[in-house]
């Protein structure tokens, strides 16, 4: 038996693979995030998949360990200067979120490292010994970064022989992530200390309330095991877990460019699938500070479900940012909400059916959704259809700019693509933003109110590894020696890439290590900035090694349906009401035109007038334009 | 107009700039504006008025429309034209910003133009980066274009191109010149699309409505200014008196503001052209409304300035301007807090840094240059923050480890400068220490302001300290002024102590 768990801020979703595929959504448990995941778990559980936002929630919430920075002298509050750059362009009151670390708690020590590696001074034994008994005294673990320590790192390993024989813990960057640009990577190893404890002590209680290991989701798409997991990893285990199962769904019907489209309560979450693989990046963000970490490319848009409509002091409708998140929730909720959402005016256009919300886990109240958007079309000077319409269009237009715009940083164009929609709402927003898009074919995978869950089964057991190099491509030579001490002697494929750029540029391209590497940086380069440059010099930013060990997922499982005598109902649309066929998911069995709605358990599937639906192997279904 | 549609089609019509930077910097070669993101592109109606602008450098803000406007009064466009220039005398601000405006027709009709600006890394001045730290004559600091067609009926003007000849690295500029018209090309296109799709009728009708709404929320938060006359006078750091005058004057929901008695332009490179002068005022309006108010010309209207020709901030050709868009530009902002904090006591921080603290270290085999982060003034709202750039500008820093490994340099520290803003019931933030070490001789330019003077602190609050640029030969210290340009020489030590910012509100006992 498979199990996959992703635990969300309002729901912990499951899904077990056995002779079939079942998929339930239990409340999250946010206090102990581990009791929901505990409770719902089965027995005879062979694998287990987590998604997990343990690392993320204590970073937010501040609720690690109390570390200490120990850095060189003269450079204690780099953490603190940062990139020297403001959060917000047109704000005369400047605010800068702090990091969990005061600056009693940073300590520059004697001892340096050039550019090139070489020694200029050596650290103080003495020194360090008194520090490390100091930090012992006040029970703090230590994240340790000095300058080039990516080429050199013999400093911060006798620092942490020192510190560890004081009892001290500590962290070190080279170790952590090993990548230029001291801040950073700064931040990469405080963190790590910091969340460290935390993590290990939630895996430990799940390891003890599940009887097994889990295989962790990380930013990057790949799973590592619970015991391997370095926190910094994790922090987009969900979303990742999505688009993982986008690259499958690729895979699978031969379709080599998607976009991803997860739209739930509170945000929509999009990234690109480019032929047939993700897209990915060196370094990410976790509450406005940089990680050193691979991550799937994703980009976030402030609306969803939960987002409330409200009308500006200009007289503008307007949508988000400010949503009503699970509690108190949309107003159709009853649980208190009382401003009109997205997801109110989706019930009012009749797109979701009040008893089969949630597979009919939570009953929708259409007056007070009425009541909601009543007040707001009052106000505006609007009917209610239009307001309903109206608030539908403007959250659309919100992500189809962030759409059109993660398609163009590519060099490509949205019609290029097809969607894949998941999450509660994606399926409902699809076509309409496809039709915006000029996209031709919507995907709906199965089981789309849990999708992230699902492809989380679809990933392999993957470990990076890389290290900060800057040295030109034509001396070569020096790296073979470098990734040998990289690769993993173990079983499994390893890939190595190495991060190029032209001399000069401060953003490197990562290129997989394979025949003539100029000549493949050239490519690359061009196909996505538009030019080459073949009298450049190039330098080898870093080399990365990643260790693949495949997994055999079993595949989604073939489904028989018994056929669907569709009853209808009367849904909203630009263009004004029109009657449309309902149809239920788990009985359909072959295609028809729109408009249509299709019952799922956790999502509903809109097929506007226009766009017609089939249903191909596996189950999917592929809503298309006439 | 229907505020559904409207809605929609704001989100339509600001995609485009955006999306036009994104291709910009995804083909552009200078790190200027691949890294540093050092771009604008706008989308302007038929009529000249700015629509819609995606900025990442507020200087930028007044530039665009003052670039727009010099170039179809002196150019003929037709469809498949795209215009260039950088002359800040018809509309640019400092030589290295090169504007290029393409015009949009649909079917016969002029339906707008879409436009961007772009900072090269080199222009052909007197220094690498064209950013002299000593210039006397604009011609110093590079080559002038006035507007000129860069493309002519879809085919690439090659003599328009060889104007360029002189600057150093031509196929970058090349290549990043042909990024402009291309993000012009896209921003054309989707313009049509958004036409094709709702209309035109409905288009003109948004910009209209869109420019209106702007202009009115505007003029709502001005109105709620008290009315009167505010003013504020501060003086350059400069071998000479340099001052700088305002007079604001806010009645109804109109603000003016008047920088009459203003000295006249200097002998140097802090003069700053009007566009730059624009930029400052836009900036503190910008930062005074709501945020999610469109940035367009409805947001300029209810704003009036005039400068004098003639003086420092609207001077006249030949003077030298590199350091107005860098350094006087953050003076002209403070200069209008100075003014305004009378009227919003509540809303607005004490003295920031003021400054930029343009670091140029260079020879013939490498050029670094970095701006410096200080401290920010407090305010009602609580301490400044520390280490950060203010204002006029938001560009990163150089990573240390970049540093070192590119150029032949040193960096003994980089840190806070521990209690260098004001104090008070709110202390401003602190400035930086930076000091670097050459490792080869070398030639050394600096441009930095409040050398003299701290940024004061407000409402009781104390002053920050002011900042100090410092040479140490082995062991002797010697005080450089603010204006540095001199050569260097191997284990010479070059140490910038940057200003903190002003503290707000007196301690009570």
């Amino acid at each position: 038996m498979l199990v996959s768990v992703d635990v969300g801020g309002t729901f912990t979703d499951m899904i077990i693979v056995d002779e079939g595929l079942k998929h339930f959504k239990i409340p999250s448990t946010p206090k102990d995030p581990a009791k929901a995941v505990i409770q719902g778990f089965p027995e005879d559980c062979d694998e287990f998949i987590h998604g997990t936002t343990v690392a993320t929630n204590a970073f937010l919430e501040r609720k690690g360990a109390p570390t200490a920075f120990i850095t060189n002298d003269g450079f204690e509050d780099i953490l603190f200067i940062g990139r020297q750059v403001r959060p917000k362009l047109y704000d005369l009151h400047i605010e800068i979120k702090p990091l969990p670390l005061s600056s009693e708690d940073c300590h520059g020590i004697v001892g340096r490292v050039d550019a090139d590696g070489t020694i200029l001074h050596d650290i103080d034994r003495e020194d360090l010994e008194r520090l490390a008994i100091s930090l012992k005294q006040k029970d703090r673990s230590a994240a340790v970064c000095l300058l080039h320590s990516y080429k050199n790192n013999v400093h911060e390993e006798e620092i942490k022989g020192i510190l560890n024989e004081a009892g001290v813990t500590c962290s070190l960057s080279n170790r952590v992530s090993n990548e230029f640009r001291e801040y950073e990577r700064g931040v990469t190893t405080l963190l790590d200390a910091y969340l460290g404890p935390v993590v290990k002590k939630y895996f430990k209680k799940i390891e003890e309330g599940t009887g097994v290991e889990p295989l962790v989701m990380k930013s990057s798409g790949g799973l590592q095991p619970a015991s391997e997991i370095n926190p910094i990893d994790t922090f987009y285990s969900g979303p990742a877990g999505g688009v993982a199962g986008g690259k499958y769904i690729s895979g699978l019907l031969g379709i080599d460019d998607l976009i991803t489209f997860d739209m739930g309560g509170t945000s929509a979450d999009m990234a690109t699938i480019v032929d047939g693989d993700m897209a990915w990046k060196d370094q990410g963000t976790i509450g406005g500070f940089p990680v050193q970490s691979k991550m799937v490319d994703i980009e976030t848009v402030g609306a969803g479900g939960g987002s409330i409509a409200w009308m500006d002091d200009g007289g503008v409708l307007r949508i988000g940012p400010k949503s009503a998140g699970a509690h108190p929730g949309p107003a159709c909720y009853g649980l208190g909400g009382t401003e009109p959402t997205v997801t109110d005016a989706l019930l009012l256009a009749g797109y979701i059916d009040k008893d089969y919300f949630l597979g009919g886990e939570i009953e929708l109240h259409v007056d007070r959704a009425e009541t909601a958007i009543d007040g707001l079309s009052d106000q505006m000077g609007l009917s209610m259809d239009e307001l309903i319409i109206g608030i539908i269009m403007i959250a659309n237009s919100k992500m189809s700019r962030c759409m059109k715009e993660i398609t163009v940083k590519r060099g490509l164009s949205p019609s290029e693509f097809s969607i894949l929609a998941f999450g509660g709402a994606g399926p409902l927003h699809a076509s309409y933003l496809a039709q915006e898009l000029g996209i031709d074919r919507v995907i709906v995978p199965p089981a789309p109110g849990v999708f992230s869950a699902l492809g989380m089964l679809t990933g392999d057991l993957r470990t990076e590894r890389s290290r900060t190099l800057l040295l030109p491509l034509n001396g070569k030579k020096e790296i073979n020696h470098i990734i040998n001490e990289l690769l993993v002697k173990e079983k499994g494929e390893q890939e190595v890439y190495l991060g190029l750029r032209y001399k000069g540029q401060s953003h490197h391209l990562n290129v997989i290590l394979e025949g003539e590497m100029a000549e493949r940086f050239h490519l690359e380069h061009k196909k996505l900035y538009g030019y080459a440059d073949h009298e450049a010099e190039i330098e080898i930013v870093n080399v990365r090694v990643e260790h693949v060990k495949k997994r055999n997922f079993i595949g989604l499982p073939e489904t028989t349906r018994s056929g669907d005598h569709p009853s209808s109902r009367t849904c909203l649309f630009p263009g004004g009401k029109q009657k449309c066929k309902v149809f239920y998911r788990k009985y359909l069995q072959n295609g028809d035109d729109g408009p249509a709605v299709i019952e799922d358990s956790n999502s509903t599937i809109l097929v506007p007038p226009d766009w017609a639906f089939k249903v191909t192997h596996k189950g999917i279904i592929e809503v298309v334009r006439r | 107009m229907n505020p559904v549609v409207f809605e929609v089609l704001r989100h339509s019509v600001e995609g485009i700039p955006e999306r036009m930077g994104a291709a910009l910097q995804r083909s552009a070669f200078s790190a200027n504006i691949k890294e540093r993101k050092d771009e604008s592109c706008a989308l302007f109606s038929a009529g000249c008025e700015m629509v819609a602008q995606a900025e990442h450098i507020p200087v930028h803000l007044g530039a665009m429309p003052s670039a727009l406007d010099a170039i179809i009064s002196s150019c003929q466009l037709s469809p498949g034209d795209q215009v260039m220039m950088n002359d800040p005398y018809k509309g640019g601000t400092h030589l290295p910003d090169i504007t290029v405006a393409k015009p949009v027709f649909f079917d016969e009709d002029l339906l707008g133009y879409v436009v961007n600006r772009a900072h090269h890394a080199d222009i052909g001045g007197s220094t690498p980066g064209s950013m002299p730290g000593d210039s006397f004559r604009l011609e110093e600091e590079g080559i002038v274009i006035s507007p000129t067609h860069i493309i002519k009926n879809g085919e690439f003007c090659e003599e328009t191109f060889d104007l360029l000849s002189s600057a150093r690295n031509t196929k970058e500029r090349k290549g990043d010149l042909r990024a402009q018209i291309g993000a012009n090309e896209l921003g054309a296109r989707e313009l049509s699309e958004v036409i094709d799709k709702f209309g035109l009728h409905e288009y003109l009708d948004f910009i209209d409505s869109s420019l209106i709404y702007s202009e009115e929320r505007t003029r709502n938060t001005i109105d709620r200014i008290e009315d009167g006359t505010y003013s504020a006078v501060s003086f350059m750091e400069w071998d000479e008196e340099v001052k700088l005058c305002l007079r604001t004057t806010v009645k109804d929901d109109t603000i003016y503001f008047d920088f009459d008695g203003t000295s006249e332009q200097v002998e140097g490179n802090i003069n700053a052209p009007l566009p730059v002068t624009l930029s400052a005022v836009y900036y503190v309006v910008r930062c005074l409304i709501p945020e999610d108010i469109p940035m367009n010309q409805g947001v300029y209207q209810p704003i009036k300035v005039s400068a004098p020709e003639g003086t420092l901030l609207n001077p006249e050709y030949p003077a030298a301007v590199s350091a107005g868009n860098v350094e006087t530009s953050q003076r002209v902002v403070e200069l209008i807090l100075d003014a305004l904090r009378a009227a919003l006591p509540e809303k607005l921080p004490a003295q920031s840094q003021g400054t930029m603290n343009n670091l140029i270290i260079g020879n013939e085999r490498f050029t670094y240059y970095e701006t410096i982060g200080g401290g920010s003034g407090a305010s009602s709202l609580g301490d400044g923050a520390s280490g950060v750039h203010v204002h006029m500008t938001n560009t990163l820093n150089t990573p240390i480890e970049s540093i070192e490994h590119e150029y032949p340099l040193r960096v003994n520290c980089y840190k806070l400068r521990k209690n260098s803003g004001g104090g008070g019931l709110f202390k401003g933030g602190d400035g930086i220490v930076r000091e670097i070490e050459v490792l080869e001789d070398a030639h050394l330019s600096i441009q930095s302001e409040r050398r003299i003077e701290g940024p004061r602190g407000f409402n009781g609050g104390g002053d920050g300290t002011a900042g100090s640029n410092l040479l140490f030969i082995d062991s002797k210290e010697t005080d450089l002024g603010g204006h540095v340009s001199m050569d260097i020489k191997r284990g010479w030590r070059v140490r910038i102590e940057t200003p903190g910012g002003g503290g707000w509100g007196s301690v009570e006992i």
